[in-house]
């Protein structure tokens, strides 16, 4: 068979640098996302509390007077507060169900299939360095997240400024989507880490869920469990959650409590060493996988 | 030539002994010893409460550890761990194929593992919850005596129906965590009839029945079935959950997917 007919040619585009390649994994891995009926579903069922805020602004922007009173009671606002809190960040973290869920399904495609089916061998084959690899990956997760809590807090943020008379509202708030996508980057980071950690270990889709739930679930109950026995909060640290809303709110200025603000640093310290711990054991194993499979 | 029971007694026997030594009985025990370690220190709370006030701990073991952990937490996730691999994971194997050339009708096979998986199901989410019941004291035996029925109900419910779907869907497994995480989780807090899709909401209107007499009350919004209602419901998702598999396997034709 001729060389032409296996569609072997040489690269004829602008040849970049390897770190390009990353993207060339992260397409691969989202093709293989997206072709899952059951994400879009998913998907659809985590829009509904965007759609149902979509709905809340144009009621509150188009019927003066009853519009304002139906935002109250939904406990939505568009100007940050006295404590500088508003519906974005509200937003955001209602949908940390949805995430959890999405994470849970999400994990065994990304990363787990990789691994069970032996697909890891062929990306690292391709002149791809580990940390290009998870860097691919990552950006994945990064992805999918941003798709349920990103990129519809700013559509609602366009959405508002776009039923005002002038482009002020945009502009006075414009700090918001400095927030939006802090607090993002940090459900990215380590909710990426975590999952690709988790994936990589169990690789199943039934073991993923069950670890992933048990760790934020069981982990609040614990956490609050010897909160109130000891009366020490710093035991609220040991929910992985919670440190990423304390961490993520930082980016809105936005506590609380007085308590939040004290455990913040410390919070932060334990996210940055959960990733490092993730980062560590992704590595390895993916240095395992070059040397040996 | 022996007959066909001998053949369908080895596939439960196989798919049990599969089922329970897995990596998903590993993982499941860790959830079950972190509650148990919640309950611990759960109790220290009530070490020094008088006879009269073991009530009261009652009541609050009930919404916070019965109702919260056991019944909206480990009982979905045990079912989903047990429930969909039984014959999901022939299926996502690929060795669903070489089950069904066996000399057995496609019912019984279905039969099968349903009587090797919900079992495990009951009896995993039992033993958990006579182990958190036993640590717990005073009140944690009350519970036990008081909702014992209803966890095993609601375990062969939720385990006949993630059975269902993994004789029914592609990918159960993806299904019953959407399911089990999303669904159970969403539906069951709602207001109004939308909770009645969530095989949770009649466990915990049984128990909140159950309760009632000892100050267990149900949240403000959450407005419970009577326990009779609820039994039967369970029954019927059980038995319906059952018959319906059976027909889906012995019906459906099941093509290997490229893998």
């Amino acid at each position: 068979m001729q060389i032409d007919l296996a569609h072997y040619h040489r690269w004829e585009g602008r040849l970049r640098g390897p770190w390009y390649s990353a993207l060339a994994v992260t397409r691969a891995t989202l093709r293989q996302v997206f072709r899952r009926k059951v994400f879009w579903i998913l998907l659809a069922l985590g829009m509904l509390n965007f759609l149902l805020y979509f709905a809340l602004i144009y009621a509150g922007t188009q019927l003066p007077g009853v519009g304002d009173r139906i935002m109250e009671r939904f406990d939505f606002t568009v100007h940050p507060d006295a404590q500088r809190r508003n519906g974005y960040l509200r937003f955001m973290e209602q949908q940390g169900l949805v995430v959890m869920v999405m994470m849970a399904f999400a994990g065994s495609v990304i990363i787990g299939g990789d691994f069970r089916q032996r697909g890891v061998s062929f990306y690292l084959a391709h002149g791809l360095s580990p940390w290009h690899y998870l860097w691919g990956k990552w950006l994945a997760v990064a992805v999918l997240l941003g798709s349920v809590t990103v990129l519809p807090a700013l559509v609602l943020f366009v959405e508002y400024g776009m039923f005002t008379s002038d482009f002020h509202y945009w502009w006075e708030n414009k700090a918001v989507v400095v927030s939006v996508l802090g607090y993002g980057l940090v459900m990215a980071v380590v909710l990426g880490a975590v999952l690709l950690a988790l994936g990589a270990w169990l690789r199943k889709t039934v073991p993923i869920a069950i670890t992933w739930t048990s760790l934020f679930l069981l982990s609040a109950a614990w956490s609050e469990q010897l909160r109130r026995t000891t009366g020490d909060p710093h035991w609220r640290l040991l929910n992985l959650w919670r440190d990423i809303r304390c961490v993520g709110r930082a980016f809105f200025g936005f506590y609380a409590r007085r308590e939040d603000v004290q455990l913040a640093p410390w919070a932060a310290g334990a996210l940055a060493a959960v990733v490092l711990i993730c980062v560590g054991y992704l590595w390895a194993k993916l240095v395992h996988w070059r040397r040996w499979e | 030539m022996k007959s066909w029971w001998y053949a369908w007694r080895a596939l439960v026997w196989v798919t049990l002994g599969r089922l329970w030594w897995s990596v998903h009985t590993l993982l499941l025990l860790f959830p079950t010893a972190a509650l148990m370690l919640f309950v611990l220190r759960y109790r220290e709370r009530f070490a020094q409460a008088q006879p009269e006030q073991v009530i009261e701990a009652f009541a609050q073991f009930t919404q916070t550890v019965v109702v919260m952990l056991v019944v909206s937490f480990l009982l979905p996730v045990v079912a989903l761990g047990f429930g969909t691999t039984g014959l999901g994971g022939d299926r996502e194997e690929g060795t669903l194929v070489f089950l069904l050339t066996r000399p057995l009708p496609r019912w019984s096979i279905a039969l099968g593992k349903w009587a090797a998986t919900v079992p495990l199901v009951v009896l995993f989410t039992w033993g958990a919850f006579a182990g958190v019941c036993w640590l717990m004291g005073p009140a944690g035996r009350m519970a036990w005596r008081g909702y014992a029925l209803p966890l095993f109900w609601g375990a062969m419910a939720y385990g006949s129906f993630f059975h269902l779907l993994a004789t029914w869907v592609r990918y159960p497994t993806v299904v019953g965590v959407v399911y089990a995480l999303f669904v159970e989780a969403l539906l069951g807090n709602m207001p109004g009839v939308i909770k009645r899709f969530s095989i949770g909401y009649y466990v915990r209107s049984w128990i909140y029945e159950l309760g009632a007499p000892w100050g267990v009350s149900p949240p403000e919004m959450f407005v419970p079935l009577e326990a009779t209602s609820c039994a039967w419901t369970l029954i019927a998702i059980t038995l319906g959950s059952l018959a319906l598999s059976a027909w889906v396997l012995q019906t459906k034709e099941y093509i290997q997917q490229e893998r």
